[in-house]
């Protein structure tokens, strides 16, 4: 089964728009989310990654990334209140453990676990928007001028780790067809011999790239793709964010105090913060296009050259 | 004069010249005093048992051997005006494509559109004549409907056709396919042999084509080369090269032909069509 966080291709604002532009919107998400303390904002910020990935056709990928942020979250929660035992408001005695000694559960601990919880979760939902929403091939073609072997790796990775469980799927079935009287095939020799699989298999993707012209320079002006119409609003929304998150910090925004007593902030800076952050998740909302406009105009120029069949044929009829 | 001959007397797609290759740290020869001309346009099928050479031959026209393997090497080999042996893999993809066994690990980009562009994007072809490529080369391989889907959800049989259309979309003089077929059903395989056939009469693209399950592409080849050892052992017309099998390898035999020799049927057949004519003169 294919995994929710694969990247799909869909005709959807954040697809199409380039990789620099997605990265610098999901970024700002997570860079609020480190920024910030405040439950109020990190409540705000994993709706705009949920809205986000909602919007882009990503609700498989969320819906996952979610059950495992709270999941995270909770275990953050557990972890912090059996380890911290500061704040004023006790709940629970527990007595003496081995290595952690007296445990008190607080209340502010519980809370302050929940803001590290919520900021893991707001993280892992905003990675999984990236990886389904972003085309990997671009993000490579963009690095390789940068940083080409690093580039390479990333693309024998990518590459590698479909075939990988492909191949052990099929190792697994092979050892299962066996038959019950066979003696059972144990997980280090099938880890084996996966492994020498993948090396070998690695050596055929590469050569596969030396044969694509991998090798050669990379051709940098003639390469680059035109700029998808999107680009501009996920910049400005980028940079929106990241300027009002800045300035909400030094205006005093992220007001959260876990101990000795919990005290969170929800003064009209901090509110109008998380408004303005719970709505960016809007930024891949797509325009219904107008009746008028030609199908090749609705979705913004090449986000691969290769949108529609309509495009396609427009692309060749010009050449 | 048929129309191979008028070819022939161009330049060569291929040409090797006294071969030899040793991969590192392997102490026998894979390829020993190899000569092998291939015109353009012509359909040439390298048969042989498994380690008799062919792949490490078809490696060293495209340049992965030695580029990419490392080893010994002497001779010459030839690919158009380019000589394989100083030019790397990545230079020689103008001029040649090569399709290998395995189509899982061929196609390195997400999607099927961006597979197919790669070659042309690493050489700096403009957006504009990239996708003029990219869809001729969808077209002659009947793969439009696939250009938008990811490679995950692809069957091997589709997956080796995106392959083929990447190794295809830079227009090379030459193609090397390392039996392609051994992964794919008998229906998806013998379609992908006369999809080669009708590029090579429709495009003019040379085809060499190593393989020992026999039966499904001799009849596409205007000639057969068989190697041994690391050496050609035969090098002439399909019908001979039944011949030559029965008496000097009969391993290399198609069943079709073992089944008429045992019958004592004569000519041997090439192909199923061959084979039905045969019988109905019989009659």
């Amino acid at each position: 089964m294919k995994s929710p966080f694969a990247y799909q291709p869909r005709p959807r604002p954040l697809q199409l728009a380039s990789p620099g532009a997605a990265v610098a919107y999901l970024g700002a998400i997570v860079a609020v989310a480190f920024l910030y303390s405040s439950p109020v904002v990190l409540f705000a910020a994993g709706a705009a990654a949920v809205l986000a990935g909602r919007l882009a056709g990503a609700d498989r990928a969320v819906r996952v990334a979610l059950r495992m942020g709270v999941a995270l979250a909770l275990l953050i929660v557990v972890v912090n209140a059996l380890v911290v035992s500061r704040g004023e408001t006790v709940l629970a005695r527990l007595g003496e453990w081995p290595l952690l000694g007296q445990v008190d559960v607080t209340f502010e601990a519980i809370v302050a676990g929940l803001s590290g919880g919520l900021r893991a979760a707001v993280t892992l939902v905003a990675a999984a928007v990236y990886s389904s929403c972003v085309d990997p091939d671009r993000v490579l073609r963009v690095l390789r001028p940068l940083a080409g072997r690093s580039a390479l790796t990333a693309t024998l990775v990518s590459r590698m780790v479909p075939v990988a469980a492909a191949d052990a799927s099929r190792l697994r079935d092979a050892s299962r067809l066996r038959g019950p009287g066979a003696a059972p095939v144990g997980k280090a020799p099938l880890a084996r011999r996966l492994l020498a699989g993948s090396l070998d298999r690695a050596v055929d993707v590469a050569a596969t790239l030396e044969l694509r012209g991998y090798s050669l320079d990379a051709p940098r002006a003639r390469n680059r793709r035109a700029r998808s119409r999107y680009d501009r609003r996920f910049y400005a929304v980028a940079a929106l964010v990241l300027v009002a998150a800045i300035a909400g910090k030094a205006l005093g925004a992220d007001d959260f105090q876990t101990y000795p007593s919990v005290e969170i902030g929800l003064g009209p800076a901090t509110l109008a913060l998380a408004a303005l952050v719970a709505l960016s998740g809007l930024a891949p909302l797509r325009r219904r296009p107008r009746r008028s406009q030609p199908a090749s105009h609705v979705d913004g120029p090449q986000r691969g050259l290769y949108r529609s069949k309509s495009s396609r044929r427009q692309e060749v009829a010009r050449v | 004069m048929s129309e191979l001959a008028i070819r022939r007397g161009a330049a060569p797609a291929l040409a090797v010249e006294g071969l030899g290759y040793s991969y590192p740290h392997a102490p026998a020869p894979a390829l020993e005093d190899v000569s092998l001309e291939v015109a353009p346009g012509e359909f040439v099928l390298l048969a042989g048992r498994s380690a008799s050479g062919k792949s490490t031959l078809l490696k060293a026209a495209c340049g992965l051997v030695p580029h990419f393997h490392g080893g010994e090497i002497e001779g010459e080999v030839r690919v158009g005006d380019l000589d394989a042996i100083s030019s790397g893999p990545g230079e020689l993809a103008a001029e040649v494509g090569y399709l290998a066994q395995d189509p899982e690990t061929q196609v390195v980009s997400t999607t099927v559109a961006a597979e197919i562009e790669l070659p042309l994007e690493m050489r700096g072809d403009e957006p504009a004549s990239r996708a003029r490529a990219v869809e001729e080369v969808a077209l002659a391989l009947a793969i439009p409907h696939l250009l938008d889907r990811t490679a995950d959800t692809l069957s091997g049989g589709e997956l080796q056709r995106v392959a083929l259309a990447a190794a295809l979309v830079t227009r090379p003089r030459l193609i090397l396919l390392d039996e392609p077929t051994s992964q794919l059903d008998p229906v998806a395989g013998d379609e992908l042999i006369w999809l080669l056939r009708r590029l090579n009469e429709e495009w003019g693209v040379a085809v060499l084509l190593a393989e020992h399950r026999l039966e499904r592409c001799l009849a596409a080849a205007d000639r057969v080369v068989a190697m041994e050892s690391g050496r050609i052992a035969f090098d002439g017309a399909p019908a001979d090269f039944l011949a030559w099998a029965q008496s000097s390898d009969p391993a290399l035999e198609t069943p079709a032909a073992r089944l008429f020799s045992l019958a004592g049927i004569e000519p041997l057949p090439v192909g199923v069509r061959d084979a039905r004519q045969i019988l109905r003169r019989l009659k």
